[in-house]
C-alpha cells in the first residue's frame, strides 16, 4: 500500500520535461508576430499647447456669441433709445412704449435699461 | 526560479525578438509543466504554451517591472488555460486503470522522470471530478509547488478561497485514492 500523501509530496515541483528546447522555443518563436511600430509619444509640450489652444478657441467662439447676443439687443430697440434721452426710469420708458405702440415686452425693456441707462 | 534582468526586458519591449527568445527559454519549460496538468493533453498544452507566449509579447510593454515575471506569466498561463477548460468543456473520463500512478508509487525513489503521456495519465487519475478552481488551486501549491501568497496573486483568489479550494481538492482526491486501494 502506498501512502497518498507521499505520493503527493513526491509530485511536488517536478516538471514534464520537454525532449528538444530549442527546437520548443523554435514553435513559439514562429507565432510571434512583429511588434507594431509604437506611436510617438506626446511630449508634455505638445499636450500643454493643445490644452491652451482648445481654452483660447473657446474663449474666442464665447466672445462672438456674446458680441451677437449684444448687437440683437441693440438692432431690435432703436426708437427706445432715442426715446429715453430725459434720463427716465423703466416704469416711463414702458410707458412711452405703450402709448407709441410699441410691442417690446417688459422684460427687453429691462435688458435695455440695464444696457443703456 | 531564473530572473531575467531589467536589460533584457527593456530590449524585448523595444520590439527585439532575440531578447523575447531568451525569456521563451527561460519560462518555456515551466508554462509547459503548467498547461499539460491543467489541460491533461500534450498538443494542447503546446499551443496553449505558445498562447500565453504571444500574449506576454503583447503585453510586455504594460508589465510593472516591480512584480515577478514568473507570476505575470502563470497569471497569463492559467487565465487562457481557465478559459480554454470552460471554452471546451473538459469531461475526463474516468481511466480504466491507474497504472501510471501505481507504477510512479511503487518506484518511488524521488529521481524517476515521467514522460509526457504518463503525466497526463497520472494528473487526469488525481484530477479527475475537480472543479477548474480546484484543479488550477492542486496543480499550482501541490504539483507546482508554488507559495499559497504567490498563488493568491496568480489567481486573484483570497488566502481563504485558496485554501478552501486545496483543501477540498485534496479530500476529492483522497477518497478516490482510497477506493482504489491507497491509503
Amino acid at each position: 500500500m502506498n501512502k497518498i500523501d507521499n505520493i503527493l509530496d513526491s509530485l511536488k515541483g517536478k516538471q514534464p520535461v520537454i525532449d528538444c528546447e530549442d527546437d520548443f522555443a523554435d514553435f513559439i518563436m514562429d507565432a510571434i508576430p512583429e511588434r507594431e511600430e509604437s506611436r510617438p509619444r506626446r511630449t508634455p509640450i505638445v499636450i500643454a499647447l493643445r490644452a491652451v489652444t482648445s481654452i483660447a478657441a473657446a474663449i474666442i467662439v464665447g466672445l462672438f456669441i456674446f458680441q451677437n447676443l449684444d448687437d440683437d439687443v441693440e438692432a431690435s430697440a432703436p426708437k427706445i433709445i432715442k426715446a429715453n434721452t430725459s434720463g427716465s426710469t423703466i416704469r416711463n420708458v414702458y410707458n412711452h412704449c405703450v402709448s407709441h405702440s410699441n410691442t417690446l415686452s417688459i422684460n427687453q425693456l429691462k435688458a435695455m435699461y440695464h444696457e443703456k441707462f | 526560479m531564473t530572473q531575467i534582468d531589467s536589460q533584457i526586458l527593456n530590449q524585448c519591449i523595444s520590439g527585439d525578438r532575440n531578447a523575447f527568445r531568451v525569456i521563451v527559454k527561460t519560462y518555456q519549460r515551466m508554462v509547459f509543466s503548467l498547461t499539460l496538468k491543467m489541460l491533461c493533453n500534450e498538443d494542447e498544452a503546446k499551443d496553449m504554451v505558445q498562447e500565453t507566449f504571444i500574449k506576454v509579447w503583447q503585453n510586455l510593454p504594460k508589465f510593472d517591472p516591480q512584480k515577478t515575471l514568473s507570476t505575470w506569466i502563470y497569471t497569463i498561463a492559467t487565465r487562457l488555460c481557465l478559459d480554454r477548460i470552460k471554452l471546451q468543456k473538459h469531461t475526463y473520463q474516468l481511466p480504466d486503470d491507474d497504472t501510471a500512478l501505481r507504477n510512479y508509487a511503487t518506484h518511488q525513489d524521488g529521481q524517476a522522470e515521467l514522460e509526457n503521456s504518463e503525466w497526463v495519465q497520472l494528473v487526469t487519475t488525481l484530477t479527475n471530478g475537480l472543479s477548474p478552481k480546484q484543479k488550477l488551486i492542486f496543480t499550482l501549491i501541490q504539483l507546482e509547488g508554488l507559495e499559497s501568497s504567490e498563488v493568491e496573486e496568480i489567481t486573484g483568489m483570497d488566502s481563504t478561497q485558496v485554501k478552501s479550494n486545496l483543501y477540498q481538492a485534496r479530500k476529492n482526491i483522497k477518497e478516490r485514492l482510497t477506493k482504489l486501494g491507497y491509503e
